[in-house]
């Protein structure tokens, strides 16, 4: 693709803001429809929230984006990283906040689902959407968020260094 | 260096040369647009709105215990005592009853969900879901840049 004289960390970095963008752009969308379709807002909504909401979802694509790039670095087949990326999807989906509240999960579950980055994201999410504001919790969410951001996407930049070649 | 003219653009132009690339050859795609649109429609109007749980605590489904007409209390448990047994009227009980059972389902959903409808609960984690979908397949586009284009070292 590139005959461009960017460093490759670059490529990596452009692939994962872009997929910033995308989810930002489609969390707009769902909550758009949601509404829509009657979502019920807490009394502390404002706009201070909206940014909350912009920059948790920038947190967790950039974690979540470093890893799936990180998966498919190497091969020139579509089924390879799509097994391994859609074997990883079901887990991190079903051992989290997203359906069901963690305290009503069995206690191995609640153990995937306490270091689970989705969960961290949903409740973060929902405090600042449906939920109302609690301020310690929320910041624990956010901590976890930034620190899964920053070490996946410093191994993606690591690992691009070293297999992105042809 | 293989570049002749020794003209190398900063790292900040660079990376946004590449990231509005990646954003035209996505936003070209009408098709892609339309699932970007049509996608949380789906999940949201058929997952969200097909699991309706606060119907579980509708009356319907709680009101159909059977209370006889005649509920036997005894005496001593009764201000001021009694002998033998005060009997209340189990019509009025079932009525009193119901009327508490339209708003338990409220409360419990609250206390298991945080709101009262599941709805609003699973919009949410949809967002996540749908992030997470998001973020995978321009994670594997890399696959696709590997295999269409071809490499050249700079």
């Amino acid at each position: 693709m590139l005959s461009t004289p960017v460093p490759r960390g670059a490529i990596i970095f452009s692939k994962v803001l872009n997929a910033a963008l995308r989810a930002m752009l489609q969390a707009t969308v769902i909550l758009l429809l949601a509404v829509l379709f009657g979502l019920k807002l807490s009394p502390t909504f404002s706009m201070m929230n909206i940014l909350g909401i912009y920059s948790a979802i920038f947190l967790i694509s950039v974690g979540l984006s470093s890893i799936f790039l990180a998966f498919s670095l190497r091969s020139t087949k579509l089924e390879r990283p799509m097994q391994i990326v859609s074997l990883i999807t079901m887990p991190l989906m079903f051992a989290s906040n997203t359906f069901f509240p963690i305290s009503m999960m069995p206690s191995w579950l609640q153990s995937v689902a306490y270091v689970n980055p989705l969960s961290y994201l949903t409740d973060a999410l929902r405090q600042l959407t449906i939920l109302p504001l609690d301020a310690s919790r929320i910041l624990v969410d956010f901590l976890y968020l930034g620190v899964f951001a920053s070490i996946f996407s410093l191994i993606g930049i690591v690992l691009s260094w070293r297999y992105l070649t042809r | 260096m293989s570049n002749p003219n020794n003209y190398r653009p900063s790292l900040l132009c660079g990376l946004l040369a590449l990231t509005v690339r990646e954003l035209k050859k996505w936003l070209n795609d009408p098709i892609m647009l339309l699932m970007f649109v049509l996608q949380p429609l789906i999940w949201m109007g058929l997952l969200g709105k097909s699991m309706n749980l606060g119907a579980m605590f509708s009356p319907e489904n709680m009101g159909n215990i059977h209370i006889p007409d005649k509920i036997p209390i005894p005496g001593n448990y009764v201000t001021p005592m009694v002998d033998g047994y005060v009997y209340v009227s189990g019509a009025w009980l079932s009525q009193s009853l119901q009327q508490m059972f339209s708003n338990i389902g409220e409360n419990v959903m609250k206390n298991v969900f945080g709101v009262s409808d599941y709805f609003s609960y699973m919009a949410i984690g949809m967002i996540s879901m749908i992030v997470m979908t998001t973020t995978m397949f321009s994670g594997m586009s890399i696959v696709w840049d590997r295999v269409s284009d071809s490499w050249i070292k700079c």
